[in-house]
């Protein structure tokens, strides 16, 4: 892993695009994590999460020279990881619908946080949807409605109505006291 | 639907630390082997280096193409234009006014009337010798439009 580079995404993107090989190993290991997660969460297994992640950056280092970045990476990146990630479910799975897609987890299933995962996974999908991108992806509530295509302030009305209905889970409420 | 102004506070978007250490913590994966990392990175590079090779290579091609295309241009504006009649008209201008006519035959035909001194380039048809017959043929080219003149071609 290289050292740490402190430029921004916009200022890596414009090194790779004036031919700086470099920062492609500094733009990937920014989000490499992030966008293993994320297809983690979108598929359910770790085989399909790494091809999901394989081809998301071969697909975002294949717009350069050229490529020009007008919102956050994470916002760029988020619809392109779920649109693999539901290419890679339909061939494992092909009757599987690829709306409401979110494995939430399925490899985790013998592990102890399956009763609480299961606890997340009641909540309609468009509410999790919010929920896991600001949580578990830490992405902004502004980032999230871009991301999503939909206005932030039904970003803030799901995101509201996802915490109350959690907060409203007896199992959970040893959290909120 | 928001009907109540406190869904709008970012506080309500906060969740207990320990809640979401454990929803973090239930989505956390294994590390991304280090060479799935590195092939990807290799393939990537090369794949960029050589569209950036392909891109040169057409840049330079248009380049090259667009300033071929000026110089033949420029030549051929440059050079000049000689036109049949431009060619007649220097072989029969023999007073240099540009132009064919009278003017021309008068002044070879005083010239052999009076023993003058012949120019050679006065041959029009060259036979090798200066005379009436050249007269002819310039007076002829002189009141032809195409240049050619008519039962006095060069022989």
């Amino acid at each position: 892993m290289t050292p740490t580079d402190r430029r921004s995404d916009q200022e890596l993107v414009a090194a790779i695009n004036a031919g700086d090989l470099s920062a492609f190993d500094a733009l990937y290991d920014r989000h490499r994590d992030w966008v293993a997660r994320l297809a983690m969460r979108f598929t359910g297994n770790s085989s399909d999460a790494l091809d999901v992640l394989q081809e998301t950056f071969t697909y975002l280092f294949g717009k350069f020279p050229g490529f020009v970045l007008s919102a956050k990476m994470t916002t760029f990146l988020y619809p392109v990881v779920r649109n693999l990630s539901i290419a890679a479910r339909k061939r494992r799975l092909p009757g599987l619908p690829a709306e409401g897609i979110d494995a939430a987890g399925q490899e985790l299933a013998s592990k102890d946080d399956d009763e609480f995962l299961s606890m997340i996974r009641k909540l309609p999908q468009i509410q999790r949807e919010v929920l896991l991108m600001r949580f578990v992806h830490d992405m902004s509530l502004a980032e999230i409605a871009v991301a999503l295509g939909i206005p932030e302030g039904t970003v803030k009305s799901r995101m509201h109505n996802a915490i109350e209905a959690l907060k409203g889970d007896e199992r959970l409420r040893k959290y909120f006291d | 639907m928001i009907d109540d102004s406190e869904k709008r506070r970012s506080d309500d978007f906060e969740l207990p630390p320990s809640l979401r250490d454990k929803i973090k913590a239930a989505h956390e994966v294994p590390p991304v082997p280090p060479d799935l990392s590195a092939r990807l990175l290799a393939s990537a590079k090369a794949s960029y280096a050589l569209r950036l090779r392909r891109r040169r290579i057409v840049r330079w091609s248009a380049l090259i193409g667009s300033a071929a295309a000026i110089i033949v241009l420029s030549l051929l504006l440059l050079i000049p234009n000689h036109s049949s009649t431009q060619h007649l008209a220097q072989i029969g201008d023999v007073n240099h006014d540009g132009r064919v006519d009278i003017l021309d035959a008068y002044v070879v035909a005083k010239a052999i009337s009076t023993g003058s001194k012949l120019d050679q380039a006065w041959d029009v048809n060259h036979d090798g010798v200066v005379d009436q017959k050249d007269v002819d043929w310039i007076a002829a080219a002189a009141v032809n439009v195409t240049g050619n003149p008519t039962g006095a071609s060069p022989q």
